[in-house]
């Protein structure tokens, strides 16, 4: 028995519950619209008030009994419109709901909860408006008050209920039992009107008036009426009562009412205090029903459109009959609660077929989906098995098929059973919000959208926290003072939105408000104050940065602490939370605007997307999420893509440095084929080691050696192709280096084991396809356990930028040619109209003036030897004596006008490769610079230069124009085009910045003039259309632009001259650049 | 009480036939990368993920020493799984609560199986001072039978009630 009460009294809480959360809701709508509120939202809270407070009774909870017959007193005044809802009853409302929910929460304690201050406040109210209750609150009576009457009552009353609960049509036969007069509806047709729309019942009451004296009994009448107004409505007296509300004399001195009220005759017995037998119901005729009841259809929202319907529709006879059952069962009703709920109940009523739902505990939840999941590997694996045989047995495809389909949608079904609306957690922020907004004397209004979106039971579960937070920060912080609101021009009530909706598969939940937003440059400051960021990375920092610092630890925007907020705890809490959740924060926001916080959640935890790797022969799960790409390496490209920043391995991936992880080896586990555990990684690092060592020592002569970059034969033949996957943790990206990417998977995320618990690399398990066991990763721990400095990086990567950049331009097309002196030089193809390798029998040598000839072909060509030239000699010069080779070659520059050849003992190699050029190295007049291709020195020389320095520059370039003091911009991304530029530029005279991007070039644009802009038209970032786009809203807007690119079509042209520029020119071609400045100084 | 019994090397081991839920053949595992070396890792048997204890890392025993017992035939290993604290509740609390004080799902590898034996509780004695192999925490006692020692494992040490946070849980 014991047990039972128990189950009662946790059915009790539970029930109470429900009701408390739909009454919120309902007080704030009441605060909000006040005298305009829905009548159906108040006798919403009426009924759930009531039914707590009924329950309460029946349980002898007094102080749950006594608080909540005060609130349901007060509901009643409002109900009645006899006080009217100002902001002071729905205060006292709320703060008794608080103390009601403490009590509820903690029932068996309950009776020890000091409610009176609620409860004097509400009565003062009551008071005020000189309606106090008459009557003290009813006095326990537990057991036997609200349950149970029918047992105790006489057979006539015991009949009026029951027979109204089962078929109306015979409860007026059988109602009025031993009156001589029954009250008749049809005379009442407006009342009965409300009542049906409203719920309401009739009942016929009997009071004994006692009293001698017209006077007394007029009192008495009147206070008992009141009383019962405060739950109904008094409709009529037998014997009709006397003008000025006289009580004429009484027969047996029985004075009948004819009461609606929406409770139910023991709840009203309950609170006129009368004897059971004294209240009998008066059912309405079903004639009445079906004329007046409304249309029942399902789709009638709102209660205002019944009623406007209603009167000629006299059809939907067995739904009207439906429709009045329930008309005695308002508690059932009140459970669903809430205008929303209501609304939903008016649907269902009509409607035989009600949706139903089960409580089911979540444990009996979670193994169901341990099985499903179970079920989804079982059958994947007799998938496989069945595989083979499949082909030999049809019926054996069909079945593996349906069960296939059938685990599937078994495995759907069972995870959408532990989903739950956000609303779970939304419902709660409205009076957050209220309760915020008067605390700290502001207008706030609270949209909530997409509460019905769905979210795994467990997501949802850690939900509440970081987002209460964020609202408080948002009251707090955001939205201004309503006067200093009104000072600049925005409405006096911020406005808060929150929303949660479905994108890419993820929920977001997004937190709007138009309040102050987020100053990036006082976060600036205030995180170097605090040792956060160095001022020289703030000055780097986007906007976008900034803003996410509010997410770091230890850092509290508020300008003073308030109990509110601003504790320097909070956001990084935010952060780390959804990200456990597996989700992300995003951030955004305009000063003087707003702010946008944009949280991506996943549906479930339960199942995560991931991919398949492998690291020294095990296998490991990697959440997708956070996994922004996945590179790979070839093996060929190992030694240029990865190099060596503070003793750690990056991966130079587009214009940063990624700071490298080798899982296998971060784990600590060992290769097993033998060699000792030691893995590419490590074997690189050694070598690399050494190959500084050896280069330090070879620094002293004369080999430039501008990067650490190692010599690719040192490792490539240790090394394997290799993946990095890309990823984000809490807004800092390393490269996880793994072995080999197997397999996308939807994964069945299970606990890990207590006893790999140490292990902080590890989240959780998951089990295969092929039924064996992998880990899944966990970023953060990596990290931790990679000891991955990000900051040290940075600073690194700033340094290493320049280098990056370069490695990762344009490759060239190069000629590498050999002088008669072994000197190596490069020249890049589209500088070179045509090599001809030449027999030495066929051509005839001729020195005149002391300038070579060669005839050849019949052609006579001036000859020049380049090292000469440039005053460079390698190993000996030999002429005509280098070698054996009865061969040598020639070059002939594509320079129109110009019958010159560049003398070369052989061609070396004819390559694509990166030239990263060295202009220090080196230095001679001619010389753009060096570069190391292939571990050998290559000198680039400038052609055209050449041609000068030998006294043979054709004419139409020396018609020198004068840009002496002229100041000029290039901009390129490939290092060596861009000298190349420059130099010409700077022959010419020009004083030349480089820029290497467009990005860069249109910072430099804003703030300093120039005379021209010469630009590539492919760059990263920005290209160079793009630049001259930008460039009219600087303060070059004059300044002409010729675009260079490698390959010039007509289209190109017209594009460069419809994008502002003056033309288009090829990269490296002097002439064209030069001749195409000339027209311009002339214009 | 019923003894199931394993050989292990060339000791002889058994446990409470009560806390062992089933026994098969060694089957692929996953190792856990940082984890203590004598957990082998992690089998998939059914749906539930059991970690697996090799038994001679756990007791110390040196690669040579491991050498030495297992002589040179290859060894079919078999893996012993456990009963969890909430399977043996079902049966005793007070076995469970003194014998059985782990959460998570755990597996033994030995040897080789041997019978089960019927091991009156009296003749359990106090384990020799001279026996080698493993050490005196993890022994519960031992029964001489037949010409051998049987060696009654404490496996709640086994499991590490004391080294491991996730395995002292005592379920009241």
């Amino acid at each position: 028995m014991a047990e039972e009460d128990e189950e009662l009294l946790a059915m009790f809480v539970q029930e109470s519950t429900e009701h408390l959360e739909n009454i919120e809701p309902n007080l704030l709508i009441l605060e909000e619209r006040g005298a305009a509120t829905d009548p159906e939202i108040i006798n919403s809270l009426f009924r759930g008030v009531h039914s707590i407070k009924g329950s309460a009774g029946f349980f002898g909870l007094t102080a749950i009994s006594k608080l909540s017959h005060t609130m349901e007193n007060l509901l009643g005044k409002v109900r009645d419109k006899s006080i009217e809802p100002t902001s002071e009853v729905s205060d006292s409302l709320l703060s008794a709901l608080d103390k009601l929910k403490t009590m509820v929460h903690d029932v068996i304690n309950s009776e020890a909860v000091d409610a009176s201050a609620e409860v004097a406040t509400i009565l003062g109210i009551l008071e005020r408006s000189g309606h106090a209750v008459p009557s003290a609150p009813p006095p326990p009576k537990p057991a036997e008050a609200a349950p149970a009457p029918a047992a105790e009552a006489t057979p006539a009353a015991a009949a009026a209920p029951a027979a109204a609960a089962t078929a109306p049509a015979a409860a007026t036969a059988v109602a009025p039992s031993g009156a001589s007069d029954p009250f008749n509806l049809e005379n009442f047709v407006g009342a009965v009107t409300d009542a049906l729309k409203e719920n309401r019942k009739f009942f016929d009451v009997r009071l004994e008036v006692t009293q001698e004296d017209e006077k007394e009994r007029k009192e008495f009448v009147n206070q008992f009426c009141q009383l019962v107004e405060s739950v109904g409505s008094v409709i009529d007296f037998k014997p009709p009562l006397a003008s000025g509300g006289a009580v004429p004399s009484l027969p047996g001195n029985a004075l009948r009412l004819l009461v609606s009220t929406v409770l139910t005759a023991d709840l009203l017995q309950d609170i006129v205090q009368l004897k059971p037998q004294a209240i009998q119901t008066v059912a309405i005729p079903s004639a009445l029903v079906n004329k007046l009841a409304p249309p029942v259809p399902v789709s009638k929202p709102t209660v205002a459109e019944v009623v406007e319907a209603e009167p000629t529709r006299a059809v939907a006879k067995p739904k009207a009959n439906t429709y009045s059952a329930r008309l005695v069962k308002p508690r059932a009703d009140a459970g669903s609660g809430g205008s929303a709920g209501r609304t939903e109940d008016k649907a269902k009523a009509g409607q035989p077929t009600v949706e139903e739902t089960l409580r089911v505990s979540v444990a009996l939840l979670d193994e169901l989906i341990n099985m499903a999941g179970e079920l989804v590997l079982t059958r994947n694996q007799l998938i496989r098995a069945t595989s083979s045989f499949v082909a030999q047995s049809p019926h054996l495809a069909s079945l593996v098929q349906s069960i296939d389909s059938v685990t599937s949608r078994i495995h759907g079904k069972v995870m959408q059973a532990r989903m739950q609306p956000v609303n779970v957690v939304f419902n709660k922020f409205p009076r957050i919000v209220r309760d915020l907004a008067l605390k700290l004397g502001k207008k706030i209004d609270l949209e909530v959208r997409g509460g019905d979106v769905e979210l795994d039971k467990s997501v949802i579960e850690h939900l509440s926290d970081p987002l209460t937070h964020m609202i408080r920060n948002v009251a707090d912080h955001a939205i201004e003072l309503p006067k200093d609101r009104v000072a600049i021009g925005k409405p006096e009530s911020g406005k808060v939105e929150l929303a949660a909706y479905h994108e890419n598969g993820m929920v977001n939940i997004a937190l709007i408000d138009d309040g102050a937003g987020i100053d990036s440059e006082r976060i600036k400051t205030k995180a170097i104050e605090k040792g956060l960021i160095t001022e020289s990375r703030a000055a780097e920092m986007s906007e976008e940065e900034l803003l996410d610092l509010i997410f770091a630890p230890g850092f509290s925007m508020a300008k003073k602490v308030s109990d509110v907020s601003g504790r320097g705890v909070g956001m990084d809490v935010v952060r780390t939370n959804i990200e456990k959740l597996r989700g992300t924060v995003h951030i955004a926001s305009k000063v003087g605007k707003g702010t946008r916080i944009i949280l991506k959640l996943p549906l479930t935890l339960a199942i995560i997307p991931a991919m398949i790797v492998s690291a020294g022969k095990l296998r490991f799960a990697i959440p997708e999420i956070g996994l922004i790409e996945i590179v790979r390496v070839a093996e060929t490209d190992l030694a240029k893509q990865i190099q060596m920043v503070c003793d750690a391995p990056v991966l130079s991936l587009r214009h940063t440095l990624l700071p490298l992880v080798d899982l296998a080896s971060t784990l600590g586990i060992e290769t097993q084929d033998g060699d000792g555990g030691i893995r590419w990684m490590d074997v690189w690092l050694r070598q690399h080691t050494q190959q500084q060592k050896t280069n330090a020592a070879a620094n002293n002569q004369s080999v430039p050696k501008r990067t650490s970059r190692p010599p690719g034969h040192s490792i490539s033949h240790y090394s394997q192709a290799i993946y990095v996957m890309v990823i984000n943790v809490s807004g800092n990206t390393f490269g996880l280096v793994v072995d080999d990417v197997l397999d996308s998977e939807e994964i069945v995320v299970k606990p890990l084991p207590s006893y790999a618990k140490d292990t902080t690399c590890f989240s959780a398990v998951t089990i295969l396809g092929d039924g064996s066991v992998a880990s899944i990763i966990d970023y953060a721990g990596i990290v931790e356990k990679a000891k991955i400095n990000f900051s040290s990086l940075e600073a690194a990567s700033a340094d290493m930028e320049e280098v990056t950049r370069a490695a990762l331009r344009e490759k060239q097309n190069i000629i590498l040619l050999e002088t008669p002196s072994g000197l190596v030089m490069g020249i890049v193809n589209n500088m070179v109209s045509r090599v001809e390798v030449i027999q030495r029998g066929n051509c005839r040598m001729e020195n005149i003036n002391h300038q070579s000839y060669m005839h050849y072909n019949g052609v006579s060509f001036h000859i020049l030897y380049p090292d000469q030239i440039l005053g460079l000699e390698g190993n000996g010069y030999g002429g005509e004596s280098s070698g054996d080779d009865d061969t040598f070659c020639m070059v002939v520059p594509a320079i129109s006008g110009l019958q010159v050849g560049l003398m070369f003992s052989r061609i070396v190699d004819t390559m694509e490769a990166y030239i990263d050029l060295d202009t220090h190295v080196i230095q001679a007049d001619g010389l753009f610079g060096t570069a190391r291709i292939d571990g050998r020195l290559v000198l680039f020389p400038d052609l055209n230069r050449l041609f000068q320095l030998a006294d043979i520059m054709p004419a139409s370039v020396d018609a020198p124009v004068d840009y002496d003091g002229m100041k000029a911009l290039v901009v390129d991304d490939t290092p060596f085009l861009r000298i190349v530029t420059t130099t010409y530029l700077k022959q010419a005279g020009f004083q030349v910045e480089q820029a290497e991007d467009g990005m860069i070039a249109s910072q430099r644009l804003k703030n300093t003039p120039y005379d021209l802009v010469v630009t590539d038209i492919n760059m990263p970032v920005m290209d160079g259309l793009e630049l001259a786009k930008e460039i009219p809203s600087t303060l070059n807007a004059e300044t002409p632009i010729i675009a260079t690119t490698s390959f010039i079509s007509s289209d190109l042209v017209t594009r460069c001259v419809r994008a502002g520029m003056v033309g288009c020119v090829p990269s490296t071609d002097k002439f064209r650049l030069l001749n195409m400045l000339a027209t311009l100084k002339r214009v | 009480m019923l003894v199931s019994t394993f050989h292990l090397g060339n000791i002889y081991i058994g446990v409470d036939i009560l806390l062992v839920r089933e026994i098969n053949r060694s089957m692929e595992y996953t190792p856990i990368p940082g984890s203590p070396d004598y957990i082998r890792g992690m089998l998939n048997i059914r749906g539930r993920i059991i970690t697996l204890f090799d038994l001679k890392r756990r007791f110390s025993w040196t690669r040579e020493e491991v050498a030495r017992q297992e002589g040179k035939e290859p060894l079919k290993q078999y893996n012993v799984i456990m009963k969890t604290h909430h399977e043996v509740m079902r049966i005793s609390r007070r076995l469970a609560d003194t014998q059985c004080t782990w959460e998570d799902p755990v597996g033994l590898v030995v040897d080789r199986l041997g019978d089960v034996r019927n091991v009156p509780d009296d003749h359990i004695l106090p384990p020799p001072a001279n026996l080698r192999g493993i050490s005196a925490p993890f022994i519960r006692g031992v029964v001489r039978i037949e010409k051998e020692l049987l060696v009654i494992l404490n496996i709640a040490k086994i499991f590490g009630a004391d080294e491991h946070p996730g395995g002292s849980a005592v379920d009241g």
